[in-house]
């Protein structure tokens, strides 16, 4: 297995008496499109900020391509593309300006890449940034992180601004990057869709703690609604191993269940004398679920 | 071709994986017949490719496509290793369980489902 | 009415700082009234409404102008049901509340110097009318601060005359709040009619149209790029915008100090000798907004910038120490003007007031250095500093209080660099964002 790029190891964040993080150890390898769910104010911004060094955490460490966070050479730093979800462009210049400005920071920055995106996302570079409708502000962002050819992209909300049109064209030069197993991305959304067709991995934040890490293949095999059918009503406080949700209506049963085991299937059937009918759930329910 | 939903419960690439597998075994894609691309394939569904790959990688362990120096997989011309048959019946579980459920919706019997399904048989024989 | 409540409470708790002082007023006034009911009433209450006006009342009145204009500009509020109505509704209340515990003195009859003159009811409610406008004008663009400097000497000026203080004394007391219900009544006009209402602006804003006409010649250099970054400021290669600039401000410098010296009597002229408030003062104001701009910035510099926290620490001082160099260049040139034989003045007293116009500027700058974030050191110290200007340099000043104020405000430079080396080493830029330079809508 390739080296990560980047490593946190139980890193703790406190705002006053608020823990904003809470123990989150991750690893970010080369290849990944990692995904990060989670609802408002679960420590998302936090998460992504405190990864890149932007704020100290109160407990544990973060890596980045093997130096520590807090402290990133420049050659580390040109590595790395960012995009924060509030954004930090002059509102005076226009997108032209603005992107000079960036690109003066990379010697390796690709004019063509840049140029065939402003035509093809339709991205208004003569006009001020102030008179951008905020879809194009968040466009011309997106620009200004991805035309130095990071090989980690952080993304904090990239698209909640943008049209389906705007965001399928995003996730295609999100799939180019994907194509160079040596780059990785790391974002959040809350558009569960895009997630589905994006990410290879999945991070699931709730409370500051980093709920579920993995892959979505296996997170969506792994959650599961179990629909029991049994011959005779069923007691209240029902026990099925590993659920997270159970609802008890007379003779069905249903519950959402997660490390979920295929060959459980006939057992438990056996056991409460019934059928039991599995359902597999997309993301947006599991995340649902998670959340009861 | 493929219908593939990001949305589902199933994994993006088992249903590729199982809507191929059901393409061959039908014959819509007969032997030596070439898939699209990885790349391909992902534009036209907006999906990552690593899941296309992910899916033909598996589809290939299991002898239904071979890989092609510098051109896309292609259908196996001979299962080299047909997979046993409790595996074969493993694929058709999930729509077995969608017709078990449909029926008990409809409140059709076993008896007559089964009566069904034989005629729906002799019907799609060749 | 349950709305109209919500915003008049808002204008005495919007700050953080205002939420202390309203528990510490409440705790004053509610331990001398009990005292009063405990002691049988020596006029202790009146203490505590006093307390609660110095506490209370009369912060809120400066910070009910930015309130008034944070609730206003943004575009949902405009569609809040009866918006306008109810904020003018609220500011009234707000002030019969500021003029309340006067109204209250005004009606009791045992205040033992005799009943409180009417008359004062009407100077209260000038002066808040005054400062509301006033501050409310001023957060809506950063240019008319110098207006009001202007406007500052004039006052002072008139007051310090004899027989400006007896034409002032002549005008009759109800021309004063008249004065301020006629300001009231504009406003209000302005407010139902007026388009948009622009949001606070606590940082200087990049003047628009011609000057921010920029041409990017070929690719910028890094060192350029950083320079934009960490001002604000579109790099300007060519430096024309820079030259209009400066030009603008030295040439208001150069109006005010000539006009000063050939049209006004000569005992007034002390008021501008260059040791007076007006050069310290006008210097921190100068160069506190643009530094504090600078500080808030100080994020985007993380990403692009090798190292850790301290390289970008290094950087932000160097932008700071840029920034002061230009406010001193303008100050070398007012101080030649003294020395030119327009003003005339001695070297002496130049160079003592160069010192401490050039301390004044330092102090504001490491002041913003270290206000990482720290809003309230940022405003304590600024205010301090402000006040004890006022209080100890006037026009007629002696050369202790000039080396008192220049030694203080040194010593306060050097203590803020210190605090600001060890703050810097843990700024969390989760909390320090960049400050609204402009609003959104603009140009829409």
């Amino acid at each position: 297995m390739a080296e990560p790029i980047m490593t946190a190891r139980d890193v703790t964040k406190l705002f006053g008496s608020k823990t904003a993080l809470d123990a989150v150890s991750a690893d970010v390898f080369p290849g990944d499109i990692i995904g990060v769910l989670g609802k408002n104010g679960a420590g998302k911004t936090t998460l992504l900020e405190t990864l890149l060094g932007f704020s100290t955490p109160n407990r544990g460490s973060v890596t980045v391509f093997g130096e520590d966070a807090l402290a990133m050479s420049a050659q580390t730093k040109a590595r790395i593309g960012f995009l924060p979800q509030l954004d930090e462009l002059f509102a005076m210049l226009n997108g032209k300006q603005h992107l000079a400005i960036v690109s003066a920071f990379h010697s390796n920055w690709d004019r063509a890449l840049i140029e065939r995106l402003v035509a093809e996302w339709s991205v208004p570079l003569t006009r001020r940034i102030d008179s951008l409708s905020v879809g194009e502000r968040q466009k011309l962002a997106v620009l200004s992180a991805l035309g130095h050819r990071p090989d980690l992209l952080v993304l904090d909300e990239p698209v909640a601004s943008l049209d389906p049109i705007a965001r399928r064209q995003f996730l295609q030069q999100l799939f180019a990057i994907a194509e160079d197993e040596d780059r990785a991305v790391l974002f959040s959304s809350h558009i569960v869709s895009d997630l589905e067709r994006a990410a290879n991995k999945v991070w699931i934040v709730k409370d500051g703690r980093l709920y579920w890490q993995g892959y979505l293949d296996a997170l969506k095999e792994s959650v599961v609604r179990l629909h029991i059918r049994a011959r005779s009503a069923l007691p209240r406080d029902i026990a099925v191993p590993n659920a997270l949700v159970t609802r008890v209506d007379g003779n069905t049963a249903i519950a959402t269940v997660a490390r979920w085991q295929p060959s459980e299937a006939a057992a438990l059937a056996q056991r409460f004398d019934g059928s039991l009918d599995v359902e597999s759930l997309g993301l947006e329910d599991i995340f649902l679920e998670l959340h009861r | 071709m493929f219908v593939l939903k990001p949305q589902s419960g199933i994994p993006i690439y088992r249903q590729l994986v199982e809507q191929i597998t059901r393409l061959i075994a039908g014959g819509q894609l007969a032997a030596g017949t070439e898939l699209p691309s990885v790349r391909e394939l992902a534009e036209l569904h907006t999906v990552n490719p690593m899941t296309i790959s992910k899916a033909y990688a598996l589809l290939e362990s299991e002898g239904l496509l071979e890989r092609q120096r510098g051109k896309p997989m292609r259908v196996a011309a001979r299962r080299r290793n047909q997979a046993p048959l409790t595996q074969r019946l493993q694929q058709l579980e999930p729509a077995i369980r969608d017709v078990v459920l449909a029926a008990r919706q409809l409140e059709v019997g076993k008896k007559e489902l089964v009566a069904l399904l034989g005629d729906t048989w002799e019907k799609n024989d060749g | 009415m349950n709305a109209v409540l919500r915003v008049w409470w808002t204008f005495f708790t919007a700050l953080p700082l205002q939420r202390l002082l309203l528990g510490l007023g409440a705790a004053w006034c509610g331990l001398l009234v009990l005292g009063e009911l405990v002691s049988d009433g020596e006029g202790l209450w009146i203490l505590g409404v006093v307390g609660l006006f110095v506490l209370v009342l009369f912060p809120a009145v400066f910070a009910s102008a930015a309130v008034f204009r944070a609730l206003s500009a943004p575009h949902a509020n405009q569609l809040l049901p009866h918006f306008r109505a109810r904020m003018l509704v609220g500011i009234t209340l707000f002030m019969v509340t500021v003029l309340a515990p006067f109204a209250l003195l005004f009606l009791n009859e045992r205040t033992g110097s005799g009943p409180m003159p009417l008359e004062i009811i009407g100077y209260v409610l000038a002066v808040s009318t005054a400062i509301f406008m006033w501050m409310f004008v001023m957060f809506g663009d950063w240019r008319w601060i110098w207006l009001s400097v202007a406007m500052l000497i004039v006052a002072w000026v008139g007051l310090s005359s004899g027989a400006t203080r007896g034409m002032l004394a002549a005008i009759p007391a109800w021309a004063w709040p008249g004065a301020a219900m006629l300001a009231w009544i504009v406003f209000f006009a302005w407010y139902v009619r007026t388009r948009r209402v622009r949001a606070v602006m606590f940082a200087p804003q990049p003047p628009a149209g011609a000057w921010a006409r920029t041409e990017l010649e070929g690719t910028l250099t890094r060192e350029l790029a950083l320079r934009a970054l960490v001002t604000g400021r579109p790099p300007v290669q060519k430096g024309r915008a820079l030259v209009v600039r400066t030009a603008w401000v030295a040439g208001n410098v150069v109006i005010m100090v000539l006009g000063a010296f050939l049209f006004l009597p000569a005992p007034l002229t002390q008021f501008f000798a260059f040791t007076s408030f007006v050069w310290p003062f006008g210097t921190m104001m100068l160069l506190w907004g643009h530094a504090t701009g600078i500080v808030h910035r100080s994020r985007l510099l993380w990403l692009r910038t090798p190292g850790s926290r301290d390289g970008v620490r290094r950087e932000v001082e160097h932008a700071l120490l840029r920034n002061l160099r230009s406010g001193l260049l303008l100050l070398v040139g007012v101080a030649a003007l003294y020395l030119s034989p327009v003003v005339a003045a001695v070297p002496q007293q130049v160079l003592a007031g160069f010192a401490l116009a050039a301390c004044a500027g330092l102090f504001s700058t490491y002041l913003a250095f270290a206000s990482v974030p720290g809003r309230a050191l940022h405003l304590i110290g600024f205010g301090l500093m402000m006040a004890s200007q006022f209080a100890l340099l006037g026009p007629f000043n002696s050369p202790l209080n000039v080396g008192i104020v220049t030694v203080v405000e040194l010593a306060g430079a050097l203590a803020f660099r210190a605090l600001a080396l060890r703050r810097w080493r843990r700024v969390d830029w989760l909390q320090l964002r960049p400050l609204p330079t402009s609003n959104m809508f603009r140009g829409a």
